[in-house]
């Protein structure tokens, strides 16, 4: 019985794809074949290991990472932890790289000591830090001034002595590093063999090239790709395939949600009758159900375990203009980001249990007026995530009031709402940004 | 694996022919669509899923050996696509902004995901644990063997005998409750 009736699923008829739809399908294909790189190695068949268990493999080595020396440390016959300062101190005084620190009153930089398994791989890290740094050199060849920023004050001791051979470094000896760290800009990378005739990546190495890595940050999006090509080549991109979902979730928005509060209302320059919502689910677990309502009415889209309600009634309509979701082992959360048309006095947005549901309790709602704040006093990120929409909302020249807040204001958002960027990925969006201003100018 | 013009076709797209490439997209843009749609359900979504998968197979086809047939491998990556997608969706649901009138007003209530498939047994089917909708979705909507929908849900024939065997006793159950 039941067989025969799977039998029938391969009959149901299938309703065509529209052709405008399968020509942006066709248009996002081709600029991302344009901008693709050469020749990249393809996920076929069942993914590898390494990517299926990419966290667990990772958190291991983690756990190597602080157990191995612990382990190592404790089985040494001289021991090098810092547990005894004044034995630490003398120790190393004495240390060939201390002498030579002391010689040529240059603080040693924090070595490395890189394990035998992991030679290769450092020592392409290493590689790769000389290409990043304007010359490589050794200890001894790092610039006075910069070598003297990255000192701790002259009666510190040499912050850490190479441990023995194929011991790495407890990892207590780390923390003078962080001085160097901070202090790393105007150091050379340098990279030489240590006393144990290992090879060594100083700290200072890995900074800077992290630093050369974030000056060429790319977002790594196809929507993104296929603007930066169009933009490069001098024109505008067709209207039609610009997708500000696509847009929205190249970027990462690590403080939405995390302040505590959920929705937020944000009343922007461009329209007095159009603000912004911006919804976030970030501490809910996974079987909880969650409602998006914009007033009461009827449920109408339901997922397969999660329920989202859309309600109109009240308002104009809305636009969707996008979304993010972000997973980790603990919790998940997502953000819907909607325009919404004439929110009302009695209309409130909120989250609320579905009809009946006992698996999320917590009811939240607010007036929408009342609620609304001022663009330049949203969040971070929510401002960041309306600037990338507002700039879609441009390519596209569907955005409203476009003469008030054109580029130039969007610009003047995304950079306001830039913050430490660590990826560098919102610069680049930024550059992307003022490319695009000038091509409209 | 690669024969005839097909095969030409897709060595070309490999060497960086943006032609080649773009007649491939268009002549299997049409089954990339209709297998994303027997996962979605629908057709914006089934749409928004073929596109994701054309801009994937943009990056990956310069990476494609040849070492099974370029429609198991595309399955495959349309496989991964709709399911990530589906994952998704499970949070959040956007709807397109056209519809949201009507879907306020209209008289059946009906979702999109009914309105457009419109079967009991699909919606059942969709309903099911992840996996044993993925072998019933393969085996029975795609008409695949066992072996086939193996290789594109990277797993043994017998794990996926052992799905469809789960999902038939789910299903048996739930039909016929209702």
């Amino acid at each position: 019985m039941i067989d025969r009736q799977l039998q029938s699923l391969k009959d149901t008829p299938v309703p065509p794809a529209r052709e405008d739809a399968k020509a942006r399908a066709m248009a996002a294909a081709m600029a991302a074949y344009a901008a693709a790189p050469d020749a990249e190695p393809v996920r076929s068949g069942s993914r590898p290991f390494a990517i299926r268990h990419g966290y667990k493999i990772a958190a291991s080595l983690a756990a190597l990472a602080v157990i191995g020396p612990m382990v190592a440390l404790l089985r040494a016959p001289e021991p090098v932890a810092v547990r005894d300062q004044s034995a630490a101190k003398t120790k190393m005084q004495t240390s060939p790289v201390a002498k030579q620190a002391a010689e040529s009153k240059v603080a040693p930089p924090v070595v490395l000591v890189v394990p035998d398994a992991q030679q290769s791989a450092q020592r392409r890290v290493a590689q790769a830090a000389r290409g990043a740094a304007d010359s490589a050199t050794s200890h001894q060849s790092v610039s006075p001034p910069a070598a003297q920023a990255a000192a701790p004050p002259a009666a510190t001791p040499a912050p850490a002595t190479p441990p023995p051979a194929g011991v790495p470094p407890p990892a207590k000896l780390a923390a003078p590093s962080q001085q160097a760290m901070r202090a790393a800009p105007a150091a050379k990378a340098a990279q030489a063999e240590c006393p144990t005739g290992r090879v060594c990546a100083t700290v200072e190495a890995t900074v800077r090239k992290r630093e050369a890595t974030d000056a060429n940050a790319q977002v790594k999006s196809a929507m993104f790709a296929s603007l930066s090509l169009a933009f490069e080549a001098g024109r505008l991109p067709e209207r039609g395939a610009i997708d500000p979902l696509s847009l929205i979730n190249a970027f990462d928005y690590p403080l939405l949600g995390f302040e505590g509060i959920p929705l937020t209302i944000v009343s922007v320059p461009w329209s007095k009758v159009r603000p912004i919502v911006s919804w976030t689910e970030g501490i809910l677990d996974q079987t909880a159900e969650v409602v998006f309502t914009v007033s009461c009415d009827r449920e109408t889209v339901r997922g397969l375990h999660r329920d989202v309600h859309l309600r109109p009634r009240g308002v104009a309509g809305y636009s969707a203009v996008g979304e993010e979701t972000k997973d980790t082992p603990a919790l998940h959360r997502v953000v819907g980001i909607f325009a919404v048309d004439h929110i009302g006095a009695g209309c409130r947005p909120g989250l609320k249990p579905p009809p009946g549901s006992k698996k999320f309790s917590a009811v939240l709602s607010f007036d929408a007026v009342s609620a609304a704040v001022p663009l330049a006093a949203a969040q971070i990120d929510v401002r960041f995530v309306i600037a990338v929409a507002r700039f879609a909302d441009l390519l596209r020249g569907t955005a409203e009031n476009a003469a008030a807040f054109g580029y130039g204001e969007t610009i003047t958002l995304a950079e306001g709402a830039k913050g430490d960027d660590p990826s560098g990925e919102r610069a680049a969006f930024i550059a992307v940004m003022r490319k695009a201003q000038a091509l409209t100018r | 694996m690669l024969d005839g013009e097909a095969s030409e076709l897709i060595k070309r797209a490999c060497a960086g022919d943006a032609l080649a490439f773009g007649l491939l997209v268009s002549e299997h843009y049409d089954r990339i669509y209709r297998l994303a749609w027997r996962f979605a359900g629908t057709r914006e979504r089934a749409e928004d899923i073929a596109q994701d998968v054309v801009v994937k197979l943009a990056a990956a086809i310069r990476g494609f050996r040849g070492e099974s047939a370029f429609s198991t491998w595309l399955f495959r990556l349309v496989y991964t696509t709709a399911t990530d997608s589906l994952r998704k969706s499970q949070k959040l649901y956007l709807v397109d902004p056209a519809k949201l009138a009507e879907m306020a007003d209209g008289p059946s209530g009906e979702t999109p995901e009914t309105a457009h498939d419109g079967r009991e047994l699909w919606a059942a089917v969709r309903a099911l644990p992840p996996q044993q909708r993925d072998a019933v979705t393969l085996v029975y909507g795609e008409d695949m063997n066992h072996a086939e929908a193996s290789k594109i849900m990277g797993c043994t024939e017998k794990t996926v005998s052992w799905h469809l065997h789960e999902a038939k006793k789910r299903l048996r159950t739930q039909l016929e409750a209702a």
